[in-house]
């Protein structure tokens, strides 16, 4: 039978039209069934919440009340439930989730996901074991630690910093140390992490002089960022530091400490040669209690090279009741038109802010 | 596991016309476990789902505490507060922002604007509750 090329190519198109409606078709009834399915599951979960809730926040038969509501709504449902719940209630009723997830077998699912084949697979499971809590869980994630999915490594570091104790923070860091490649924002979510949970291990890190500079400032800037008092002593020495930007990390922390201790420091790095390091102390003493040098300095700062250094300069005098204000006022009258604009718009924000918040209103009458 | 007496279910079941807290979060599952802790310690609870209907239930019940969540739809927090602080019929209302750790740098944004306390999750049920009756507390005593 001989067919003519009209007839070929019409057959052609018809074919590979029929091929693409029913690949949509396909599509268009799995996309269906997926959705379907994470709604019954959405549904099971708010109603295995409503049955949990009660034993999550007394702490009370916890194990038992999960095994029923496995029951009734699937393991899934209630492993999910009560792995959340441990991101927001802690102490007792931390402990008694980690006992209820071991109960319903989420844990030892979980572990052997961990071992799974499929890279996917091991992220997920070990993500959602960091959520568990317990000793198996932390076995589990120590060992995931020489995954060769660098995802997988990281979300074991994660799981094993959020444990808190102090043999898996020292893993966690170990493994974070021997990582070959790290973007800045991996590691600065690294430290951020560990500043939160451990402070007090990470300032004897820096005791130890046992990070790279590099990796100090980033753990001195997670400290500032998580208030942690207890190194402001430790990171006041590098103030003097050879390294500018390990200078600008603590001047920043100190400000958001508000070490009073550390204003002399300040005052000091408000000379520092380089204007970033300068701009940092300027801002850092906004928070800090000025000393008559400090005023001084800041005065002086006004005429900086550096548009950033002048208006951090002129927001902290600004900020610093009557004296402050009076240099501001001063520097309004003077020649340098760098200095006089930034008071006139450090003094316009203090208006606005003395009126917000119900301190003393500034009054600037015109000569 | 012993339960703690401060979670002791002690008065009012959350349906009261005027409730003493006003949660304002977004997500289900973190109101569900704080309205839960808070009604066990005796406290009548409404929860607002935006913070549009966090300023709305506030002008409604006018409550004596409210715990408020950051990331909210329409309107954040942080809008919130200012916005309530603004009204000087709210001058009793005492604001608990409870966040996550990782807004750790939000805490000191929310005191400026007017934030009475500030509770980071995972929190203890019983510090949640030791807070909320304080602030409610407050007034009282003064």
């Amino acid at each position: 039978m001989i067919f003519d090329p009209i007839t070929l190519v019409t057959v052609g198109v018809l074919a590979l039209t029929v091929l693409a409606m029913l690949s949509c078709a396909v599509l268009v009834l799995h996309h269906a069934a997926s959705e379907l399915r994470q709604r019954r599951h959405d549904r099971l979960t708010q109603a295995a919440l409503a049955l949990l809730a009660p034993a999550i926040v007394m702490a009370t038969e916890l194990p038992e009340v999960a095994r029923t509501a496995v029951r009734r709504f699937g393991r899934a449902p209630v492993g999910e439930v009560l792995r959340r719940a441990r991101n927001d209630v802690g102490g007792e009723c931390a402990v008694a989730l980690t006992e209820a997830l071991d109960t319903i077998g989420e844990i030892r699912l979980l572990a052997r996901r961990a071992r799974s084949r499929s890279t996917a697979r091991r992220r997920t499971a070990i993500r959602q074991l960091a959520e568990c809590g317990g000793d198996t869980a932390r076995d589990t994630l120590a060992h995931a630690l020489d995954d060769r999915d660098w995802e997988v490594r990281r979300a074991a570091r994660d799981g094993l910093l959020a444990d808190g104790r102090d043999e898996p923070i020292r893993l966690a860091l170990d493994s974070y140390l021997h990582e070959p490649a790290k973007s800045l924002g991996w590691r600065r979510s690294f430290y951020a992490r560990f500043a939160t949970v451990a402070p007090g291990t990470l300032c004897d890190l820096l005791h130890r002089h046992a990070l790279e500079t590099e990796e100090e400032k980033l753990a001195i800037d997670a400290l500032g960022h998580a208030r942690a008092l207890q190194a402001a002593a430790e990171v006041r020495l590098r103030m003097t530091s050879i390294d500018p930007e390990l200078r600008a990390s603590a001047a920043r922390f100190a400000g958001k400490v508000e070490d009073a201790d550390g204003v002399d420091g300040l005052t000091g790095l408000l000379r520092d040669p380089e204007w970033f390091v300068r701009a940092a102390a300027a801002r850092g003493l906004e928070s800090l209690p000025r000393t008559n040098e400090a005023l001084v300095a800041l005065g002086d700062c006004l005429e900086d090279p550096t548009w950033w250094v002048r208006a951090n300069a002129a927001r902290t005098l600004a900020s610093a009741g009557e004296r402050g204000r009076r240099i501001l006022l001063d520097a309004i009258g003077r020649e340098d038109a760098y200095a006089r604009d930034a008071a006139i718009a450090a003094l316009a924000t203090a208006r606005i802010g003395a009126s917000r918040f119900g301190s003393p209103r500034l009054e600037i009458r015109p000569c | 596991m012993g339960t703690d007496p401060s979670l002791e279910r002690t008065g009012t079941d959350g349906n009261d016309e005027h409730p003493s807290v006003v949660i304002a979060e977004d997500d289900n599952f973190t109101a569900l476990l704080t309205t839960e802790v808070l009604r066990r310690a005796g406290f009548s609870v409404v929860r607002a789902v935006d913070g549009e209907s966090a300023l709305e239930e506030v002008e409604r019940h006018h409550p004596r505490v409210m715990v408020l969540d950051i990331n909210m739809p329409r309107r954040d927090g942080l809008e919130v507060l200012r916005i309530v602080r603004r009204n000087l019929e709210n001058a009793r209302l005492r604001i608990l922002v409870l966040s996550s750790h990782a807004q750790a740098d939000v805490a000191e944004r929310a005191r400026r604007e007017g934030a009475d306390d500030y509770l980071v999750k995972p929190y203890a049920p019983a510090d949640l509750v030791a807070r909320v009756r304080r602030l409610s507390d407050a007034d009282s005593d003064g």
